[in-house]
C-alpha cells in the first residue's frame, strides 16, 4: 500500500513526532517564559554539577551586542552548554541564552548586583536573581518581570521535581490576582486585557475566563518553569480546565508524566457582556465547576485540584457564603475552593487596604435615611 | 470599511516592515543575528505556515530553487534596510564551500533604529497582533533548530519537498488555481494534521501546532 503523504512528508512521521514529544510545553508563551524555562534548565544542571559564588543575577535582553557597545564584558557564547559556572556574575542574555555576557565587577552578593545593574541602565529589563543558601544546596529564585529596578512586581520560581503543594499552588495564585487581576488599573499594566468591559457599573467583556486564564498560565509558566502548564479551552459552560504537569520517569525508568494539580477556573459575574442580568445561579455554577474539577482531575489522574472562583460580583461574600452548597463534597473530594473577588475601582481597593470605622457609620448613615 | 491603495511606495514600506518584523520576532528569540539562507528560511516558513494562525501570507508562492527558499524582493528591501542604518551587516566572508564562490553573510537588528520604528508601527491601530504573535512563536520554534541545518529544515518542509513540485517552478499555496480550486498548502495542513493524535478534549493551540511542525523539520533536517 502507498505511504500515505502530506506534501513530501509521510503522515507516519508526523504520528511519530507527536508521540516522541506530545503536547509541546511552553508553545505560545512569551519570550519571556522561554527564557526562564531555559535558564530554568541550566540553573539545575549547574546547580547538580555544584556552582560556589552565594548567587547571580541574570538580565535578558536583545539586541546584546549594542547594548555591550562601550561596557566593560566578557562574552560567554557557551554558557547554555552547561559545562560553565553560572554564579558570581551578573549576566546579560538573550532568549536562548545563545549571547551571553558576563558585566565585569567584583561579585558581593545578589544585592550589590541588583544596584550595579540598575546603575548599569539594565534595571528596567527581565531579570532572574538566584541565591545560594551557604553550606548547601538550597537556592531561592526572584524573577523581576518588569526588571530589578522594580521589585513589587517580583515574584517566587520554583525549581522543584517533587509534586507542588497546596502551599506553593495558592502563593502563586494569590501573588498573581495581586499583581495582575486585582483591580481594573493593575488588568490594564502593560497594555493588558481586562476582563472588565465597564468594571464601573460591573460589565465584564466576553468569557472573561479566558482572559484571566492567558494571564494566570504565563504566570504558572514562570513560576513553575520545570513543570508544564497546559489549558484545554473553554468548555460549553465557560469552564476552563489547566493542568500542571511533570516529565518524570517510572521506576523502571521510562518516561512518565506527573499530573501536580488541575485547576478549575470559572468568573461569576452579575451582568453578562450585553449588560444584561446574568439569570443562571451562582450555586448551580459553583455545583457545576465542582463536578468538571472532579472529572478533569479523574481524566489526568491528577494529585491536587482547585475550583478557582473569580468573583466579579457586587456583593462582598464570604468564602463559606460563595461555597455553602459544595463545602461537604468538596472536602471528601479533596478539592481546593479558592475564590477571589476583583474590584471595581481603585478606590474600592484603598477601602479594603485600609478599612475605616468612618465607612460602616457612613453606610448606617445612608441605611437611616433609606 | 476603506483600503489603503497599493502603490509602489506603500509596497516598498510594506517589504520593509515585513523585514524588520522577521528580524525583531529572531532577535526576540535569541537569534540576534541570521545567516541570509535562513532569514529566507524563516521567511519561507511565516508564509507558509500562516494559515495555522489565520493570518493572512503575504505573497503565497516561492520559486523552488536548488539552494532553497529565496525572497528576491526581502533581499532587496533587506539591503536597503542596511543602508538607511535599521539593519546592521554582522557578518560578510566569501565562502568558497562546494568549489563556488559566494558571499557569507549574516544580519542583525539595529535595535535602537529598527526599535523605534517598531515601535511607532505597534502602537498604530491597525497593527495586526496576530502576525506580530505568530511571527514570534514561530522564531522561537526555528530557533531551536541547530544553526547549520536551519536552511535545511526549509527544503524538508511539506510544500517545498511535495512530489508535485519541482525545481525552478513556483510553490503555490495561496488563492486559486486555473480551475477555481484553492490551492492546497501541505505545510499548514501537516502542521494541522498533529491534531489528529491529540489526545480526547485537548484541542492543540496554533503555538502548539506550530513548535510541532517546527520540532518535525529539525528532526528531517537532522538537528
Amino acid at each position: 500500500m502507498a505511504e500515505e503523504l502530506i506534501g513530501g512528508i509521510p503522515v507516519a512521521e508526523i504520528q511519530a513526532e507527536f508521540i516522541a514529544v506530545g503536547q509541546p510545553g511552553g508553545a505560545g508563551s512569551g519570550r519571556e517564559v522561554q527564557f526562564l524555562r531555559k535558564l530554568a534548565a541550566l540553573i539545575e544542571r549547574r546547580m547538580a554539577a555544584g556552582e560556589t559564588a552565594s548567587g547571580a543575577l541574570f538580565i535578558l535582553a536583545s539586541g546584546i551586542d549594542e547594548l555591550m557597545e562601550g561596557r566593560a564584558s566578557s562574552p560567554q557564547p557557551l554558557l547554555r552548554n552547561g559545562h560553565y559556572p553560572i554564579s558570581g556574575q551578573l549576566w546579560v542574555l538573550s532568549t536562548a541564552l545563545t549571547y551571553a555576557h558576563a558585566i565585569d565587577m567584583p561579585w558581593t552578593d545578589t544585592v550589590a548586583a541588583i544596584a550595579q545593574a540598575c546603575r548599569e541602565g539594565l534595571g528596567e529589563m527581565p531579570a532572574v536573581s538566584l541565591d545560594i543558601r551557604p553550606g548547601s544546596d538550597e537556592i531561592h529564585l526572584s524573577y523581576f518581570p518588569q526588571g530589578c529596578a522594580v521589585p513589587d512586581a517580583q515574584c517566587d520560581i520554583h525549581l522543584i521535581n517533587r509534586p507542588i503543594t497546596k502551599e506553593e499552588m495558592k502563593a502563586v495564585l494569590d501573588g498573581f490576582f495581586e499583581q495582575s487581576l486585582r483591580t481594573p488599573m493593575r488588568q490594564r499594566e502593560g497594555h493588558g486585557t481586562s476582563t472588565w468591559q465597564d468594571a464601573s457599573r460591573g460589565v465584564p467583556n466576553s468569557r472573561p475566563e479566558e482572559i484571566i486564564e492567558a494571564k494566570l498560565l504565563e504566570r504558572l509558566r514562570s513560576a513553575f518553569p520545570v513543570h508544564d502548564s497546559h489549558s484545554q479551552g473553554v468548555t460549553d459552560d465557560g469552564y476552563i480546565d489547566i493542568a500542571v504537569y511533570k516529565n518524570d520517569v517510572t521506576a523502571a525508568g521510562h518516561p512518565a508524566r506527573r499530573c501536580d494539580w488541575v485547576l478549575e477556573l470559572k468568573a461569576l459575574a452579575d451582568r453578562t457582556s450585553n449588560d444584561n442580568d446574568v439569570t443562571a445561579s451562582p450555586h448551580d455554577a459553583i455545583i457545576k465547576g465542582l463536578r468538571q474539577t472532579l472529572s478533569y482531575r479523574s481524566n489526568e489522574n491528577g494529585i491536587h485540584a482547585a475550583l478557582c472562583v473569580y468573583d466579579l460580583r457586587k456583593a462582598e461574600l464570604s468564602h463559606d457564603d460563595c461555597f455553602a452548597l459544595v463545602l461537604q463534597d468538596a472536602t471528601t473530594q479533596k478539592v481546593e475552593l479558592w475564590r477571589w473577588r476583583l474590584l471595581r475601582s481603585a478606590e474600592e481597593s484603598r477601602r479594603k487596604t485600609f478599612p475605616l470605622q468612618a465607612d460602616a457609620l457612613r453606610e448606617a448613615m445612608k441605611g437611616k435615611r433609606g | 470599511m476603506t483600503t489603503a491603495r497599493r502603490t509602489p511606495a506603500n509596497e516598498e514600506t510594506a517589504l520593509q516592515l515585513r523585514v524588520l518584523r522577521l528580524l525583531s520576532a529572531l532577535a526576540s528569540a535569541g537569534v540576534e543575528t541570521v545567516r541570509i539562507e535562513d532569514f529566507h528560511a524563516f521567511a519561507f516558513f511565516a508564509e507558509v505556515l500562516a494559515p495555522v494562525w489565520g493570518v493572512e501570507t503575504p505573497v503565497g508562492a516561492v520559486l523552488k530553487e536548488e539552494g532553497g527558499p529565496h525572497y528576491p524582493a526581502l533581499q532587496h528591501q533587506l539591503d536597503r534596510l542596511v543602508g538607511m542604518g535599521l539593519v546592521r551587516v554582522a557578518r560578510l566572508t566569501a565562502d568558497a564551500r562546494e568549489g563556488r564562490w559566494k558571499l557569507d553573510a549574516a544580519f542583525g537588528l539595529r535595535t535602537r533604529n529598527a526599535g523605534k520604528v517598531l515601535a511607532f508601527v505597534a502602537d498604530m491601530p491597525d497593527e495586526d497582533l496576530a502576525t506580530t504573535t505568530f511571527l514570534e512563536q514561530l522564531a522561537f520554534a526555528f530557533a531551536e533548530i541547530p544553526v547549520d541545518h536551519r536552511d535545511d529544515a526549509a527544503q524538508r518542509d511539506a510544500a517545498w519537498s511535495a512530489p508535485d513540485t519541482s525545481n525552478d517552478r513556483l510553490i503555490r499555496f495561496s488563492g486559486t488555481d486555473g480551475r477555481g480550486q484553492k490551492r492546497r498548502n501541505y505545510s499548514a495542513e501537516a502542521a494541522r494534521y498533529f491534531q489528529r493524535y491529540a489526545p480526547d478534549g485537548v484541542e492543540l493551540s496554533a503555538a502548539e501546532q506550530t513548535t510541532l511542525y517546527m520540532g518535525l523539520m529539525r528532526r528531517r533536517a537532522g538537528g
